[in-house]
C-alpha cells in the first residue's frame, strides 16, 4: 500500500477552481516539472520546510531547536537546504509561523470532515469540492478513497489534472465518482513539452482524447484548460494547435488561464529563487489585450472561453 | 465681534513655559504653574471686561450669561476658577462648591498639550481620561464659546487637516490602480439586468427590477442629488424650531405655567409643539412634490433640537463652520439666538443636566461623563421607535381626535393622567392640522404669481393634497407619501428629529399602489404612473436626507457621519407568515438604488422557502450597485428573538427595523432601541485589574482579585471575576436607563408621537409611561469578538496549554506586548478566535452574550418591559478601541474593537467560517440585532450576473443557518485608500459602518483606517 499522499492547503470559499462555492484540496506531488509552476510547493511529494522572514520575530527559539546547524541569520535565505534534516522541529517551535512545514498528513476521514462543514454553501451555489495541487492522481487509491466517501455525501466532485496517469486505472477507481474534469493542456508539441514541463505529452493527449469521448456520454464534463504563459504557451503557433486538436474532438469550450505572476514571491520561502529576472513577461499580469487575442485564436476554431 | 488673537503663540507662550519650568525645582514650579493657570484665566476675564464687542457677548436676551467654570488637575498642583457674573469677570483661586462644571486635567501638563493640541488630539485626551468635565456639560460648552472668542484655533484645525492629508496620499500610493477604482461605480451602474415575475405580490411589474429606468429619466432627482452632493457645507443650522419653542415657554412658563401652577408634562409638551407647528414658516422647497420641511433650510438642515442633542453645540457655534468633518453653514443672526437666547434658557433644562441633578451627580452620570464604557442614548434623544404609519394613514388627524374623543367621552372613570394625556394628544394633532394648513397655503399663494407652468401646476396639486392630508386618509399613494412624511416631520418638532422610524413601507403603501393602479386603463397611463410614484419616492427620499443630526465635533468620532436613520424595511412575511415581497418592495428598492443615499437607511428582510431567489438576487445587486445598501436580515432568527420574549409570534412577524438594525413592532412597540450603547471590553479590563479601569484610573468595579497575587487557579475563576464585573455594569446601565426614563416622562413625553401606538389612548398613557401594547428599552454591547478571542486566549494559553502564567500574559498586556514578542507571536499565530470556524470560539461567544442577554431581559425598564441585547458598535468600536490598553488576544492599546459582533479581520481566510460562526450564535441573546460586516470585492472581470449570484448564495445559505444579518460592503480596500487621498472623486461613497450607512470621506480618520483594515474577501 503505497503511502498517502500529503495534502499542502485545503483552502474553503473557492470560486475560481470549478462552478458554485467549492473547497480546494492540494495535493503535494506531480510528475511534471513546468519551469512556470504557479504552486512551486506542490512539486515535491515530501514535507518541506518553509520560512517566510516576513512573519519573523526574530525570537531565535529555532536556533536553539535546530540540531543540524542547518539555520543561520548570516544566509540571506536563512535555512541551509543541504544540512536541514527536515525534522521540522524548528517549525513546531516557531511561535510565530514564520518557519512551517509545507504538506501534512491527512486521513481520509479528516478531509471528508473538514469539506462537509461547507456543505450548504456547496448546496445553494451548485459547488462541491475541487482535487487539485500538485496532481491529485498521483496516489489514485488514496484519491478513489476520499472521492467516494466525498459523494457520498451528495457533493459534487472536480479533479484538476495535468493529465498524466493511467488511464484504465483512473477509469477504474476516479471516474464514477467524479462530476467534472479540468485537464490542463500546456504545450501541444511533444519536444517542447519535454524541454518545458520535463516529460512528453504523448499520454496526455492520449487521455485527453479518450476522456473527450466518455464526456459525450453527459456522465462527466470535461474542460480543458490553457494557461497562458508569456513567451511559453502563449506563442499563437501552440494556442493554433491545441484549439486544432480540440476542435478535431468536437470541442468547444475552453478556459484560458492569463498568467499570475505573484507565485514568484513564494519561491525565497522554499530556498530558491525565481529563474525569471524582473523584467521577464512571467514577473507581469498578462495584458488584458493579449487575453483578448488568445480568445480571438480558439474562437476562430469555434471555441468559447469560458 | 471682537478680533481674536490670531495665533496660539501667546496663549502656548504662558503654558509653554511650564514645561521649561519643570526643570527648575518642584517648589518653585508648582507656584509658578498654578500662577500661569490664573494668568490665563485672568487674561480672558481681563478681555471680557475691556473690550466692548466681548461683553455684548455676556448680554443674553433674558438677562446676563453667568457661568462659574472651574479647573483643576487631579495631582493637585492646578486649582482655579473663572466667573462670568452680571457682566463681570472674575478669577478665583479656589473653585467654589456651586461652581457649574469643572474641567479636570489627569496633570497640569495635561493642560499645557490641550492649548495646543489639535482637535484629534484633544478628543483623544478627552477619551483617554486626560481631561474630563463634572458637572453641567451644556456650561463648558459655553466657557468653549468664550474661549473661541478670544482665541482662534483655526491654526490647529488647519494643521490636522494638512497632517491627514498628507499621510492619506502616503496610504494612497499603495493603491495600484486608481483609475479603475474610480470607474467602478459608474461600470456597475451601466449595467442593468432585467428581473423575472415571480413573487405572487407583485401585481403590476412586468420587469420588477425596473431596468429600464435610469436616474436620467428622472431630472428633478438627478438635480436634488446634485445638490445633495455638491454641498459646500454639511447642513445649514437653523434655530427656526428651537426658538419658536423657547418663545413658547418664555412666554408661558417652563416648570410653572402663567398663573405659576406646576405644568403637567404632556399639556406642557403638547402646547409647546402646537405653538411651533402653527407659527414655523411654511416653507416649500423649489420642485418638490411633496410638502413638508425640518426648517427654513430645505436641501440639508440641522434644527439642534435644544433639550438633547443640540445642547453639545454652544462651545462650537463659531467654529463648526470651519472644522474638518462635517462642517455646517450657520449665519450670525442664529449663532445669537442660540447663544443669547436658546441654550441659556435650556442650560439647566437640558436632559443631561436634569438628569445630573436629579440623580445629584450619581454614578451612572460619572460613567456616562468619561465617555469609555456605558453611553445613555437618552441624552441625545429619544432613540428608534417604531410608529404605527400604516394604522395611521387610515384615520387621518380627524379620524384620530375622534376616536381620542370617543374615548374621552366613553371612559367617565378616566384618571387625570389619562385625560390630560388624551387632551394632550388632540392639541399636538392640531398643530399638525394647522402646519399642513400653512403649507396648502403657502403653495395656492405662491402658485398664484408661478410663472413655470409645470410648476404652477405642481403647487397648486401641492396645496389641493395638504388641505386634505393629514387631516383626512389619503386616498392615494401620493398622499399616503405625503401624509407620512408630514407626520414624520411633526414628530422631528416634538422629541428630536433622530428617532421615529418609517416601518414596512412596502407593505404600507401597496394597497394605495393597487388602488392608483386598478384606475388606469392604458399602458401609457400606466408607465406615467410608475413614473410618478418613483419621482415621488425620490422626493420623499431626499426629503429624509435633508435633515442631520447637529454633532458635535466629537460626535464625529463616535457616531461618524450618521444620519438620523429614518429606517424603511422590506420583504419578509406577513402577519400570517406568507410572502410579503410586492410591487412596493421592487419600486422602493429601484429608488435606493438610483439615488444611492445613506438615509434613508434601507433594510431587505428575507424569509428563505417563503421570499423568492430572485428577490434576494435583486436585494444583492443593488447592494453592489451601491455598495453598502440594504442591508440583509434573517426573518426567521429575529422573529425567534422576539417571540422568545413572549411576544404574539403574528406581532413578531410585522417587526421592521429600527435606526441601524434593530427590531421593533410598528404601532405596538415602543422599542427605544438605542438607548444604552456600551463597550463590553470595560468590564474584562476592570477583571483584569481587580475593578480598576486602567486607562480611566478609576477604581470602579468591585474587587474581584488581582492576577499577580494568583487568586485565579482555572478559567471559571476568572471568568466569574469578568461576571461580576459586567453585571456591575449592567446594574449601572439599567438603573441609569430608567433614570433618565423618569426624566423623559417628567419632561419630553411624547403626548403626539403617542397616537400612534396601539393601547396609548385606551389606557390613557403615552409611550414614556408604557402606554404602548409592547414595551422594551434597547442595549448594545461594542467588543463581542474582542472580548471572546481574550477569554480564549485566556483559557488556552494559561490553563488548557499552559504556555505562559496569567500574571505572565497579564504583564504582556500591560506592557503593550513590548517586551514579549514571543508570546505575542504566539497568540497571534495560534489562537482559534471567533469566526476561524472553532467550535470552542463559538461557545464562548455564546457564553458571554447569554450572560448579558440574560441580564438584561430579566431586568425591567421602567416602563415595565425587557431590555433588548444587541450586538452592533455605530462607530463606537473605533472611539472604545481608543480608549483600551492592549487585549489578551494580542490586539495592541487604542487599536479598534471589530464593528458590531463582526470575527477579527485575521480570523479566517475563508469568508465561509465567519458565516457560520456568525450563524451559531443564539438568536435568542441576540434580540436587539446585529451587524455583521462582510467586506467583498468582485474581480473586474466577473460578470455582473455571477457577482449578484454570489452574494445571493452567500447570504440565502447564512440565512438557512440561521444567520441573523448580514452587511455586504462590496468595495475594495484599494478604492478606499484612494478615497482617503482623493476625496473629490468619492463624495458618494458609501460603506455600511455597523448598521448605518456613511459616507467614506467624511468619517474621521481611525473609521476609515478601521474600514480599511476589514478583512477583504475576493469574489
Amino acid at each position: 500500500m503505497k503511502k498517502a499522499p500529503l495534502v499542502f492547503s485545503v483552502k474553503g470559499n473557492s470560486l475560481d477552481d470549478g462552478p458554485g462555492i467549492r473547497s480546494v484540496i492540494f495535493f503535494k506531488g506531480c510528475p511534471l516539472d513546468c519551469v512556470w509552476c504557479h504552486n512551486p510547493e506542490s512539486k515535491n511529494p515530501d514535507a518541506e520546510l518553509s520560512f517566510d522572514a516576513q512573519k519573523c520575530v526574530g525570537c531565535d527559539t529555532c536556533l536553539d531547536t535546530c540540531e543540524e546547524d542547518a539555520l543561520s541569520r548570516d544566509n540571506p535565505f536563512f535555512v541551509d537546504r543541504a544540512k536541514c534534516a527536515l525534522c521540522f522541529e524548528c517549525a513546531q517551535n516557531c511561535p510565530s509561523g514564520a518557519l512551517s512545514r509545507t504538506g501534512e498528513e491527512w486521513t481520509v476521514e479528516k478531509l471528508v470532515a473538514k469539506v462537509s462543514r461547507d456543505l450548504p454553501f456547496y448546496k445553494t451555489s451548485g459547488g462541491g469540492v475541487t482535487y487539485s495541487g500538485g496532481e491529485p492522481t498521483l496516489n489514485l487509491e488514496f484519491l478513489a478513497e476520499l472521492v467516494a466517501a466525498v459523494k457520498a455525501k451528495g457533493i459534487h466532485n472536480l479533479i484538476e489534472t495535468c493529465g498524466l496517469f493511467d488511464l484504465d486505472r483512473f477509469r477504474e477507481l476516479i471516474l464514477p465518482h467524479t462530476d467534472a474534469i479540468y485537464m490542463d493542456l500546456k504545450l501541444f508539441d511533444p519536444a517542447e513539452h519535454k524541454k518545458r514541463c520535463g516529460v512528453d505529452n504523448g499520454v496526455i493527449l492520449g487521455n485527453f482524447a479518450s476522456l473527450a469521448e466518455e464526456a459525450k456520454t453527459g456522465r462527466f464534463t470535461l474542460l480543458p484548460r490553457i494557461p497562458l504563459v508569456p513567451g511559453i504557451t502563449d506563442e499563437n503557433e501552440n494556442l493554433e494547435a491545441i484549439a486544432q486538436f480540440l476542435a478535431g474532438l468536437d470541442i468547444h469550450e475552453v478556459r484560458l488561464l492569463p498568467n499570475n505572476p505573484t507565485w514568484h514571491d513564494k519561491l525565497p520561502t522554499l530556498g530558491g529563487e525565481s529563474p525569471f529576472g524582473p523584467d521577464s513577461p512571467l514577473r507581469q499580469w498578462l495584458p488584458q489585450e493579449r487575453m483578448e487575442e488568445c480568445k480571438g485564436i480558439f474562437r476562430k476554431f469555434g471555441i468559447e472561453n469560458m | 465681534m471682537a478680533e481674536p488673537i490670531k495665533s496660539n503663540g501667546q496663549l502656548s507662550g504662558y503654558l509653554g513655559l511650564a514645561g521649561s519650568a519643570a526643570k527648575f525645582g518642584v517648589g518653585k514650579l508648582l507656584k509658578k504653574r498654578q500662577l500661569l493657570l490664573e494668568g490665563f484665566l485672568g487674561f480672558i476675564a481681563n478681555r471680557f471686561n475691556t473690550t466692548p464687542a466681548l461683553q455684548e457677548e455676556l448680554k443674553g436676551t433674558l438677562g446676563w450669561i453667568n457661568l462659574s467654570l472651574g479647573m483643576r488637575s487631579d495631582d493637585g498642583e492646578l486649582e482655579a476658577a473663572i466667573i462670568f457674573k452680571d457682566g463681570r469677570v472674575t478669577v478665583e483661586k479656589k473653585i467654589p462648591p456651586d461652581a457649574d462644571c469643572t474641567i479636570i486635567y489627569k496633570t497640569a501638563d495635561d493642560l499645557n498639550h490641550l492649548t495646543e493640541a489639535t482637535p484629534d488630539e484633544m478628543y483623544k485626551m478627552m477619551l483617554m481620561g486626560y481631561m474630563r468635565t463634572e458637572g453641567n456639560i451644556m456650561l463648558s460648552g459655553l466657557f468653549n464659546y468664550f474661549m473661541v472668542l478670544v482665541f482662534n484655533n483655526q491654526k490647529a484645525v488647519d494643521r490636522q487637516i494638512e497632517e491627514h492629508k498628507k499621510s492619506a496620499q502616503v496610504i494612497a500610493r499603495e493603491v495600484s490602480d486608481s483609475c479603475s477604482c474610480r470607474a467602478e461605480r459608474p461600470k456597475r451602474r451601466a449595467s442593468r439586468i432585467r428581473g423575472k415575475r415571480v413573487d405572487p405580490g407583485v401585481k403590476s411589474l412586468e420587469d420588477p427590477w425596473l431596468s429600464q429606468y435610469g436616474l436620467e429619466d428622472f431630472p428633478r432627482l438627478e438635480k436634488f442629488r446634485a445638490e445633495y452632493f455638491g454641498k459646500e457645507k454639511e447642513a445649514v443650522v437653523c434655530h427656526e424650531m428651537a426658538k419658536l419653542l423657547t418663545d413658547f415657554h418664555v412666554q408661558n412658563g417652563y416648570e410653572t405655567d402663567k398663573d405659576g401652577k406646576p405644568w403637567e408634562p404632556n399639556l406642557r409638551k403638547a402646547l409647546s409643539l402646537k405653538y411651533v407647528l402653527e407659527n414655523r414658516k411654511p416653507t416649500i422647497r423649489r420642485h418638490d412634490l411633496l410638502g413638508g420641511t425640518y426648517s427654513t433650510a430645505p436641501v440639508s438642515t440641522c434644527i439642534g433640537t435644544p433639550f438633547t442633542i443640540g445642547c453639545y453645540s454652544w462651545g462650537e457655534l463659531r467654529s463648526f463652520g470651519k472644522r474638518e468633518l462635517m462642517p455646517y453653514e450657520i449665519s450670525e443672526e442664529s449663532i445669537q439666538l442660540f447663544h443669547k437666547y436658546i441654550f441659556p434658557f435650556w442650560a439647566r433644562r437640558n436632559i443631561h443636566e436634569l438628569w445630573r441633578d436629579m440623580i445629584k451627580g450619581g454614578l451612572p452620570v460619572q460613567i456616562h461623563d468619561r465617555f469609555f464604557s456605558i453611553y445613555y442614548w437618552k441624552t441625545i434623544s429619544m432613540s428608534e421607535t417604531p410608529p404605527g404609519y400604516n394604522m395611521f394613514i387610515k384615520l387621518g388627524t380627524r379620524g384620530m381626535i375622534k376616536k381620542i374623543q370617543d374615548e374621552l367621552n366613553g371612559d367617565p372613570n378616566a384618571d387625570q393622567e389619562k385625560r390630560d394625556t388624551l387632551n394632550a394628544m388632540i392639541i399636538g394633532l392640531q398643530g399638525v392640522e394647522a402646519y399642513a394648513a400653512n403649507l396648502s397655503r403657502r403653495a395656492l399663494a405662491d402658485a398664484q404669481t408661478e410663472t413655470d407652468p409645470q410648476w404652477k401646476a405642481e403647487l397648486e396639486n401641492l396645496g389641493r393634497m395638504l388641505a386634505k392630508v393629514p387631516a383626512n386618509p389619503p386616498e392615494t399613494l401620493e398622499e399616503a407619501v405625503q401624509t407620512i412624511i408630514l407626520m414624520h416631520i411633526c414628530f422631528g418638532m416634538e422629541s428630536t428629529d433622530d428617532g421615529p422610524m418609517f416601518g414596512r413601507l412596502d407593505q404600507t403603501l401597496q394597497p394605495y399602489f393597487e388602488s392608483d393602479m386598478a384606475k388606469l386603463k392604458t399602458a401609457e397611463e400606466k408607465e406615467a404612473y410608475l413614473k410618478r410614484v418613483i419621482d415621488v419616492l425620490g422626493c420623499f427620499y431626499f426629503k429624509e436626507a435633508s435633515h442631520q443630526i447637529l454633532a458635535p465635533d466629537i460626535g464625529n468620532w463616535q457616531n461618524g457621519d450618521s444620519p438620523p436613520n429614518g429606517t424603511i424595511t422590506l420583504g419578509g412575511v406577513t402577519r400570517e407568515g406568507e410572502d410579503a415581497v410586492n410591487d412596493m418592495t421592487y419600486i422602493l428598492l429601484k429608488v435606493t438604488e438610483m439615488l444611492a443615499l445613506n438615509d434613508p437607511n434601507v433594510h431587505a428582510r428575507y424569509m428563505p422557502g417563503k421570499n423568492s431567489r430572485e428577490y434576494l438576487r435583486r436585494v444583492c445587486e443593488v447592494n453592489y450597485v451601491t455598495g453598502a445598501t440594504p442591508c440583509i436580515h434573517g426573518d426567521e432568527a429575529v422573529i425567534k428573538a422576539l417571540t422568545a420574549r413572549g411576544w404574539d409570534l403574528e406581532d413578531c412577524r410585522e417587526w421592521n427595523v429600527n435606526g441601524c438594525v434593530e427590531p421593533g413592532i410598528p404601532g405596538k412597540n415602543h422599542s427605544a432601541t438605542s438607548s444604552l450603547e456600551v463597550n463590553l471590553v470595560a468590564p474584562l479590563e476592570m477583571a483584569l485589574n481587580n475593578g480598576r479601569h486602567p486607562l480611566m484610573a478609576w477604581d470602579l468595579g468591585p474587587k474581584t482579585g488581582r492576577i499577580e497575587d494568583g487568586v485565579f487557579k482555572t478559567f471559571e475563576d476568572f471568568w466569574q471575576a469578568f461576571k461580576s464585573q459586567t453585571e456591575f455594569l449592567l446594574e449601572q446601565m439599567v438603573i441609569g436607563n430608567n433614570q433618565l426614563g423618569e426624566v423623559y416622562q417628567k419632561h419630553q413625553p411624547a403626548p403626539l408621537l403617542s397616537c400612534m401606538y396601539e393601547g396609548c389612548v385606551e389606557k390613557g398613557r403615552g409611550i414614556t409611561r408604557g402606554g404602548a401594547k409592547y414595551n422594551s428599552s434597547g442595549s448594545t454591547f461594542i467588543g463581542l469578538a474582542d472580548v471572546t478571542d481574550s477569554l480564549m486566549s485566556i483559557k488556552k494559553f494559561v490553563f488548557d496549554d499552559k504556555i505562559c502564567s496569567f500574571p505572565e500574559l497579564k504583564a504582556a498586556v500591560d506592557s503593550n506586548f513590548v517586551n514579549h514578542p514571543k508570546l505575542h507571536a504566539i497568540i497571534k499565530t495560534k489562537l482559534p478566535r471567533f469566526g476561524s470556524g472553532d467550535p470552542e470560539a463559538v461557545a464562548m461567544a455564546n457564553r458571554v452574550a447569554g450572560l448579558v442577554h440574560n441580564y438584561m431581559a430579566s431586568h425591567l425598564n421602567y416602563r415595565g418591559g425587557p431590555h433588548s441585547t444587541g450586538w452592533w458598535s455605530m462607530a463606537n468600536h473605533a472611539v472604545y478601541g481608543r480608549v483600551t490598553g492592549a487585549l489578551p488576544d494580542g490586539r495592541l492599546a487604542g487599536e479598534p474593537f471589530t464593528p458590531g459582533l463582526t470575527p477579527h479581520p485575521l480570523a479566517s481566510p475563508n469568508l465561509l467560517d465567519n458565516l457560520r460562526d456568525v450563524a451559531q450564535l443564539d438568536p435568542r441573546f441576540l434580540d436587539n440585532n446585529i451587524a455583521f460586516n462582510v467586506k467583498i470585492v468582485p474581480s473586474s472581470s466577473d460578470p455582473h450576473e455571477k457577482i449578484i449570484d454570489t452574494m445571493a448564495d452567500y447570504a440565502h445559505t447564512f440565512i438557512e443557518m440561521g444567520g441573523m444579518q448580514t452587511q455586504f460592503n462590496v468595495v475594495s480596500t484599494d478604492t478606499l485608500k484612494d478615497a482617503m487621498a482623493n476625496p473629490e472623486h468619492y463624495r458618494d461613497l458609501m460603506v455600511r459602518i455597523s448598521g448605518y450607512v456613511a459616507y467614506f470621506t467624511k468619517l474621521q480618520r481611525d473609521l476609515q483606517l478601521e474600514v480599511i483594515r476589514r478583512a477583504e474577501y475576493k469574489l
